[in-house]
């Protein structure tokens, strides 16, 4: 176990790395410049470029980004001047964080829920309906859902606002708009594997015992359903934190996606590299908890050696 | 009976009749697919959309006398009539005419984007399962580092390199999401090399090339085929992520994402132009999603009867 561990950390680590290289080089092959204005004469333009070392030779430049990499530093803003990277990741954050949980949260119990629900119903209409909610999550794009619920419940029914993160009523639209695609998509593994655990040996045994139908359910088929759930839901992370990117841009949420979104929008490399470096190692470590967590659930990992 | 003890072991002549004897009782496996595609209504539903709207996109924009980038500032934001079926947007355009031409790129993007993905990635998964050792273990930490980032990052990366338009969507999702199916593909292979025929086959000297051909292709094309269908919807996505945050297709050429983010701009007042591009989109995604189950079930062995 002691061995799979270091293993999987000495890969996060080089994975890191060759991310950081593909996207320096990546971005410095963008036509443009992020210090392009109309207010900018060309000699503002040399100071810039002094200033954030464009004037170096490419390899040096990307030896001096390493280093600072290295201490964790990954240096300022060219676009929003005056801001280093490091505050903008950490002011916008939380906010991505907040929104992140809440659909997760959101996503879990509902997705399970309807799951559940499904497969104990199979057959009859609340096992239909729940099939129809779940091809709408799939099928529909995430900002088409967040553009219809803006719609509804902010230009036509006025009960809630439509931009911005202040106050517990601005988090529920983008908060369902962020949970229905995970949502689905765990309904829909729930449902099967609800499905498929009702047909094994244990279950006829703790019939034949005479359990009551409830406790059949609840210690013995939803128990052992959830297992095969825990793997996707690494994948479900992810899918949130790239839904975040047009949530956060079609609510006006100040989290981390918009920050990106506006970020290529305005060519500024180093809090690109920067958010990009920090998604891919935050997803890095979530699939290294979900999978360590895996191992010490499922005994047949845990008590491997090796 | 003495015609036979005559000559117990001549060869049986090769007939018309034989043939085609043994070709009637004999089912293809993709006749067998079909035969049970058929029987699955939600995929049938969602094949016919799919071709409705193939054959709309090919027709649409020539069933109305406006073309769908003719700017008529004196009929802007005209709600669906008789003379404009789908209404017009802020600049006159027809948007009848411009939902067809958007879904010949959407479309496009994503048919094209999905099969050279599944070429790479059937290509990259075979390398990496047939060679194995250190081919296998390169392939295979590349494979992390691409999955180690979602993809949208990956493709808007390319695209703010890369010009945008048709071609530059289609190279960015090319490159960035043959993991995927590389990685399918792969597992596949590495499973096949256990079975007993494909042993047997080595065993009576099959070369590699024999094998690919013989054992592994034809394992590997209905995973792949089912997994294409899922990546044409995530490839439309992508297409209508790229457009609505202006990495995408640029004006005057339209696509579903274009029209759906000029939608949300102006969904205050003019509802419809929303509604009407999001309607589509999700009706091809919801066909694309009941097509692929269809096929998963139709090509899974297991599930046959």
């Amino acid at each position: 176990m002691l061995k799979y561990i270091i293993n999987r950390v000495l890969i996060t680590i080089l994975t890191m790395f060759v991310l950081a290289t593909i996207t320096f080089f990546l971005l410095r092959l963008v036509p443009g410049d992020p210090m392009a204005g109309p207010k900018v004469t060309p000699e503002v333009k040399a100071i810039l470029r002094k200033h954030y070392g464009l004037d170096k030779p490419l390899m040096e430049q990307y030896f001096i980004y390493m280093g600072n990499l290295m201490h964790g530093d990954f240096g300022w803003s060219m676009a929003a001047r005056g801001n280093r990277v490091n505050d903008i990741i950490k002011n916008a954050f939380p906010v991505s964080l907040d929104l992140g949980i809440r659909s997760m949260i959101v996503a879990i119990v509902l997705g399970l829920f309807f799951g559940i629900i499904a497969a104990l119903n199979r057959g009859k209409p609340m096992d239909y309906l729940t099939v129809i909610l779940v091809l709408i999550g799939i099928s529909v794009p995430s900002f088409v859902i967040a553009a219809f619920l803006q719609y509804f419940f902010g230009v036509y029914l006025h009960i809630l606002p439509v931009a911005r993160y202040d106050t517990f009523k601005h988090t529920l639209l983008p908060t369902f708009a962020l949970s229905l695609g995970t949502m689905a998509t765990l309904a829909r593994y729930m449902r099967a594997s609800m499905l498929e655990v009702m047909m094994e040996d244990y279950i006829k045994t703790a019939k034949a015992k005479g359990l009551r139908r409830f406790q059949i359910v609840w210690r013995h088929q939803i128990r052992n359903a959830l297992f095969p759930i825990l793997t996707i839901l690494g994948p479900s992370i992810a899918m949130v934190l790239t839904g975040s990117f047009v949530i956060e841009t079609v609510f006006a949420i100040p989290g981390l996606g918009r920050f990106y979104v506006t970020a290529m929008q305005n060519l500024d490399y180093t809090l690109v590299i920067g958010l990009t470096l920090f998604f891919g190692f935050f997803l890095v470590i979530m699939n290294l908890l979900v999978d360590f967590a895996y191992g010490l659930i499922d005994p047949r990992i845990r008590h491997m050696r090796g | 009976m003495s015609k036979l003890d005559n000559n117990p072991f001549a060869p049986l002549e090769r007939s018309e009749k034989v043939s085609l004897g043994i070709e009637k009782s004999g089912i293809t496996f993709w006749k067998d697919v079909w035969r049970r595609f058929k029987k699955n209504k939600a995929g049938i539903v969602g094949i016919s959309i799919i071709l409705l709207f193939g054959i709309l996109a090919l027709i649409g924009p020539l069933m109305v006398p406006y073309s769908f980038d003719e700017i008529d500032l004196k009929s802007t934001y005209i709600h669906p009539c008789l003379t404009h079926w789908f209404g017009t947007d802020h600049l006159g355009r027809d948007i009848w005419a411009e939902i067809w031409i958007g879904a010949r790129v959407s479309l496009l993007i994503g048919i094209i984007s999905a099969l050279s993905q599944m070429v790479i990635g059937i290509i990259i998964g075979s390398i990496s399962g047939i060679c194995g050792g250190k081919i296998d273990m390169l392939i295979m930490r590349a494979v992390d580092i691409l999955i180690a980032v979602p993809f949208l990052i990956w493709v808007s990366l390319f695209m703010l390199v890369l010009k945008p338009g048709i071609q530059s969507i289609i190279l960015a999702f090319s490159i960035t999401e043959w993991k995927g199916m590389a990685r399918l593909v792969r597992g596949e292979v590495l499973r096949l090399k256990e079975t007993e025929y494909v042993l047997a086959s080595k065993g009576m000297g099959a070369s590699t090339w024999r094998l690919i051909r013989k054992h592994f292709f034809p394992n590997i094309l209905p995973l792949a085929i089912v997994s294409v269908t899922f990546q044409i919807t995530a490839a439309i996505f992508g297409e209508a992520f790229l457009s609505y945050i202006g990495l995408g297709i640029q004006p005057p050429l339209t696509s579903w994402g274009v029209l759906i983010s000029a939608g949300i701009s102006e969904m205050r007042y003019y509802p419809y132009m929303l509604f009407i591009p999001a309607i589509f989109i999700s009706l091809t995604m919801l066909s694309l999603q009941l097509i692929g189950d269809a096929l998963r079930d139709a090509t899974d062995p297991k599930l046959r009867q």
